[in-house]
């Protein structure tokens, strides 16, 4: 099947398509839902909580087998035991929040909060594809006052769950909401405060690779990201600044490998005197796309998100903008520092343990940063062992020097197409602070630069091919 | 509701009413499901509609609902992988029997069992009819990446069972 024949069928394959009546005012319905809650819910539950006030309810969480439950009879929660599917609730009648601390003892978590958690469920929450795992105790069981419930399971990554017989629904509350819940709960610090982290490991920050280990920690979530409003600034006296690259998708995805040291609180300035974000209605409220890490000597750090698109928010939803205005300042900090003090990295380094550790549909490793391909100076080949499996671990082998001095030098032909099995192999090259950019390699054996394709040729076929042998468990 | 904002409310409700479908079509090939489908559609309008009268003509607010569509099945690909939750392995729904080529079913399977940034790309390419460049803009990946993707996505659907059975057959 070519190409054309491939469109056409990917055309003509799809289902007749449904009626679309009544859509645009579904679409009404979801956006008055997306940007402030339903102004009947909203009053509802201010009644509710009006009424809770009126009857002596305290602001404090409240368990739920010793006091009175604030609009009504205390309602029946088991925090032991697992619970079936909730069926088909209607999430706008949900009024109530009651959390399980690590005793299995039933709390109710404060007005505020339950307005909060109610509300991005509303907003957030959404079906998955996949049928819900078995059933567990809960850790957050949302109510109606017509008896029905939602049973949330919060899994380690602070993403929540719950089945409703069919499928199962995901809501992620976000860093700060759910630090906030953890809290009411007993469980975990509040969101805003700094967090201690251990001298040990400031050391080893950096890591074997050529993510630092709290790049890496960022992004697998370990490290919450709270938001940062606009109307709270940074503490200016940083130690160290980290910035770290979103291994996703979007653009480069490794940050520099070493952190700012060199007026530290240039870069919390530049932060804290971008503007509140006035922004009304994004494409992708969720699009990070990279994180500033703030350690501060007593200990303490501080963890910014900021996206360099759409919003470009940063700190979240209700925080500054200017997100790629902030990345260039923070990129120059760098680079001046590069200037004053430059600290060559030479070190020895697992590039292709960080690339098998990227997540599915990363292509290689690319820095944060523009990386000329002129000032390459050592390179490395990763693969896959001829005749493993294509995601078994990656063979790293040093790229010899007449080869990196070439492909800093080389000029591609460009072509209409490149084939890359499964399993090909791609070079990542360093520049001397250790900024890498990946090019793959295609069935063919060519380098894929820029816009087009490389093949050594001369003196320099031989040792490419030795580089490549073994490599191919794609072919 | 004054008049300016009547207008684009009509206006709005032609839209859907025009390219709903169409919009429909784009999702269903992203998932394979014609309810989560909708969802993608309905979601993508909810977060549109008010720049709806911002726009000099529907066909430029398509563009911007067909890229807040695809950032968003994309935003909940990151979502799914963050919780190391992998797609439905379920087959997407088959075509109905319209008259299309029953290897259009069998294409639909293939496309369904491709990573979700594959499968985009591979939509955004040959459904869409889109070049690398905007494809790439459109998703915020670089061009390579897309090229990548589409060639892998490609080498996958040649090798497919789905479609080795419909070759064999």
């Amino acid at each position: 099947m070519n190409e054309e024949e491939l469109s056409d069928a990917l055309k003509g394959g799809v289902p007749p398509r449904p009626d679309t009546a009544g859509w645009a005012d579904e679409a009404r319905r979801r956006s008055r839902r997306r940007r402030a809650w339903t102004p009947g819910a909203l009053i509802a539950v201010l009644i509710a909580i009006a009424a809770a006030v009126a009857s002596g309810l305290p602001d404090q969480p409240v368990e739920i087998v010793a006091t009175p439950a604030p609009s009504g009879p205390a309602p029946k929660v088991d925090c032991r035991l697992a619970v079936p599917p909730s069926g088909d609730v209607d999430l706008s009648t949900l009024t109530r929040a009651v959390g399980c601390t690590d005793d299995a003892v039933a709390v109710e978590l404060d007005a505020g909060l339950t307005v909060d958690v109610l509300a991005s469920v509303r907003d957030g929450a959404f079906p998955m594809d996949t049928a819900a795992p078995a059933p567990e105790p809960p850790d957050l069981i949302l109510l109606a006052d017509d008896g029905s419930r939602l049973s949330l399971v919060r899994e380690d990554d602070a993403i929540y769950w719950w089945d409703d017989g069919s499928v199962q629904h995901v809501w992620d509350p976000g860093a700060e909401l759910d630090a906030r819940i953890q809290e009411a709960l007993g469980l975990a610090p509040g969101p805003v405060r700094p967090s201690p982290i251990e001298t040990g490991r400031l050391p080893d920050a950096r890591g074997d690779g050529l993510v630092p280990t709290v790049c890496d920690e960022v992004q697998s979530g370990e490290i919450p990201v709270p938001d940062l409003p606009a109307d709270e600034d940074l503490p200016t006296g940083a130690a160290r600044v980290w910035l770290c690259g979103d291994m996703w998708e979007r653009f480069g995805g490794v940050g520099p490998i070493e952190p700012l040291t060199t007026d530290a609180d240039r870069a919390v300035e530049a932060l804290n005197t971008l503007p509140p974000s006035e922004a009304d209605v994004c494409t992708e409220m969720l699009g990070l796309t990279y994180h500033v890490v703030v350690d501060y000597p007593d200990g303490s750090r501080r963890v910014v998100a900021a996206e360099t698109a759409n919003c470009q928010f940063v700190g979240g939803w209700g925080g500054r903008e200017g997100g790629a205005e902030l990345l260039d300042q923070l990129l120059g900090l760098w680079s001046a520092q590069r200037g004053d003090s430059p600290e060559p990295f030479t070190a020895g380094v697992d590039v292709c343990g960080d690339l098998a550790s990227a997540p599915t549909g990363t292509m290689g490793l690319n820095s944060i940063a523009d990386v000329e391909r002129a000032s390459l100076y050592r390179g490395f080949v990763c693969g896959v062992p001829e005749g493993a499996a294509p995601d078994a671990d990656m063979e790293q082998r040093d790229l010899p020097g007449e080869l990196v001095i070439a492909i800093t030098q080389a000029t591609a032909t460009p072509v209409d197409q490149w084939a890359y099995p499964d399993g090909s192999p791609v070079v990542v090259m360093l520049n001397q602070y250790g900024d890498p950019v990946t090019y793959p390699v295609d069935d063919q054996g060519r380098l894929q630069l820029d816009d087009g394709v490389w093949t050594p040729e001369g003196d320099l076929a031989d040792p490419w091919a030795e580089t490549l042998d073994g490599l191919w468990a794609g072919r | 509701m004054d008049q300016r904002t009547e207008a684009a409310a009509g206006g709005f409700d032609r839209f859907v009413a025009r390219r709903g479908g169409d919009l429909w079509a784009a999702a269903w090939l992203l998932i394979g499901d014609r309810h989560h489908a909708e969802d993608l559609v309905q979601t993508a309008l909810s977060k549109t509609f008010r720049r709806y009268d911002g726009f000099a003509d529907d066909r430029r607010f398509e563009a911007y609902v067909r890229t807040t569509m695809y950032r968003t099945f994309v935003s909940w690909w990151r979502r799914l992988q963050w919780r190391s939750e992998v797609p439905s392995g379920s087959p997407p729904e088959l075509a109905a029997p319209d008259g299309s080529p029953a290897d259009g079913t069998d294409l639909q399977r293939a496309l369904a069992a491709l990573p979700r940034p594959q499968r985009a790309c591979i939509v955004l390419r040959y459904v869409e009819d889109r070049p690398t460049k905007e494809v790439a803009e459109l998703l915020g990946m670089p061009a390579g990446t897309v090229t990548s993707h589409v060639s892998r996505g490609l080498a996958a659907l040649r090798v497919s069972p789905h479609l080795s059975t419909e070759e064999q057959s």
